[in-house]
């Protein structure tokens, strides 16, 4: 399988994560502005970012643990930490 | 992770022929820049034979590989290695720090050397830089691509030890950025590096950067056949020489990216060698502050002189007018497509009637880049 034929969810499914039962990131919504959605839908390598009826949702899984959505978003916006430690994606080649 | 290439002089500072032991790719035997239109690349190619002799320029690298035996190292030498612990916070009394907080256990020490990247939480923490802000950060998405190694040899027109690296302009959809393509023993790297305000501020989807690349061209042929291994993500800091904070305070030293330390000049990224570097100096620091029994910011200011005097800081300042240069939207578009459209038209052979090489680039440059910009962007160019 060639790799533009991939979807980011395959790309993913070729990484080892061990997945946290707590998240490591959050979104504060109270300063998280509408222009800061449409930029985290956009901005993560790992699609972690979605929309729900209660607004932007933060999904754990398949975390790269890059920070593009804290660096991308207004002060605030985001609440990043890294996984706790023995969590979070593993690289084997790196 | 990391891009994938090490320049090799810390190293073998640090380890002498550390190639012999450690588990390399390939060494740099080719560099490729290639400037990309949407379906032309315009490409310098250089190689040098003084790069395949000892201690030569640099190496591919699997960072993930690299560092298990880097840290055997480390064990050799008396060194404990703890992996697993993620230090969440700096231990402090008065305004020293006396060791890191550890999912609710302390762990003290004279000395702590906040390696944690660039998203190093420590540095900031401890006051010594603010957050980099948007404009100073770029990211990077790569993916390392399995070929056979008789293959990548025949492919790239290289013996078993050599390698090539591709820097790539123009690719990025007009954003700022570029990609890369390093050969290792059997794989590939490839990766796309975007700026995170212009991605921000653009409407492109971050996990599609890597799509324009691959699918170019110039580009398919060179990975064609390969199995995707590994997908991945890294911020780079960008903001050069301008991003460096203060180095050290009471009882805590920073380096590599968790300091600001990478250089990007538009066709060369570096940061591992920065990161080598500035962690032995840190050691250094270290060991006459343990022989003095003093751990304070003015004994570890030691750090700050040794970093200041080596070719970290030298360098940095040599390209501190680079970050600025690189905010050019026409580098990353308009001079690719120039670059291209001049050479097909040169190059193209059809009966029709032909022009010189001033005739053609005026025409191709019409209504796209007037003379003075070029002239101004080509004086700007010194910051490189």
């Amino acid at each position: 399988m060639s790799l533009d034929k991939l979807s980011v969810e395959q790309r993913l499914n070729l990484d080892s994560f061990e997945t946290d039962q707590e998240s490591h990131i959050k979104v504060n919504r109270e300063k998280c502005k509408e222009s800061d959605v449409k930029i985290l839908l956009r901005v993560c390598p790992a699609r972690c970012f979605s929309l729900s009826s209660d607004g932007l949702v933060f999904s754990r899984l398949g975390c790269l643990e890059c920070g593009a959505c804290r660096a991308a978003a207004s002060p605030g916006a985001i609440e990043w930490n890294f996984p706790r430690g023995g969590f979070g994606v593993r690289y084997r080649y790196g | 992770m990391s891009g994938g290439l090490m320049y090799s002089h810390a190293m073998h500072n640090l380890i002498p022929e550390f190639w012999k032991e450690a588990p390399v790719e390939r060494r740099l035997r080719r560099n490729v820049i290639s400037m990309l239109s949407k379906d032309s690349a315009a490409s310098l190619s250089f190689e040098c034979s003084k790069f395949s002799e000892p201690p030569y320029n640099g190496f591919t690298v699997l960072l993930s590989k690299f560092n298990e035996w880097f840290a055997s190292r480390v064990e050799q030498s008396g060194g404990i290695m703890t992996g697993g612990i993620y230090a969440d916070d700096l231990l402090w009394e008065s305004d020293s720090v006396v060791g890191v907080k550890a999912g609710g256990e302390e762990i003290r020490s004279n000395l702590v050397v906040a390696a944690d990247g660039v998203n190093s939480t420590m540095a900031e923490k401890a006051g010594l830089r603010k957050r980099y802000d948007s404009e100073s950060l770029a990211l990077g998405v790569k993916s390392v691509l399995g070929l056979p190694r008789k293959t990548i040899e025949e492919r790239f027109n290289v013996t078993e030890d050599e390698g090539v690296a591709y820097t790539f302009l123009g690719c990025t959809g007009g954003l700022q950025g570029g990609g890369f393509l390093y050969t290792n023993r059997e794989s590939l790297s490839i990766g796309v590096v975007a700026g995170i305000g212009a991605l921000a501020e653009s409407e492109v989807k971050s996990p599609e950067l890597l799509d324009g690349l691959i699918s170019h061209p110039a580009v398919k042929g060179l990975i064609e056949g390969a199995t995707p291994l590994e997908y991945s993500a890294q911020l780079i800091p960008e903001g050069g020489l301008g991003g460096v904070g203060k180095l050290c305070t009471n009882g805590l030293m920073v380096v590599g990216d968790a300091a600001g330390f990478t250089q990007n000049s538009g066709f060369l990224l570096r940061g591992m060698d920065f990161a080598v570097a500035s962690g032995a100096m840190a050691a250094e620091a270290g060991r006459r502050a343990k022989e003095k029994g003093d751990y304070s910011a003015a004994t570890l200011s030691q750090y700050e002189s040794l970093v200041n005097e080596s070719f970290v800081m030298k360098d940095l300042k040599t390209y501190r007018h680079a970050p600025k240069f690189l905010t050019n939207p026409r580098l990353y578009s308009a001079y690719p497509d120039l670059a291209c459209a001049v050479l097909e038209r040169l190059l193209t052979v059809d009966g029709g009637p032909r022009q010189n090489l001033l005739g053609v680039a005026r025409q191709q440059m019409k209504g796209k880049v007037s003379l003075v910009r070029l002239v101004g962007d080509l004086l700007g160019a010194r910051a490189l």
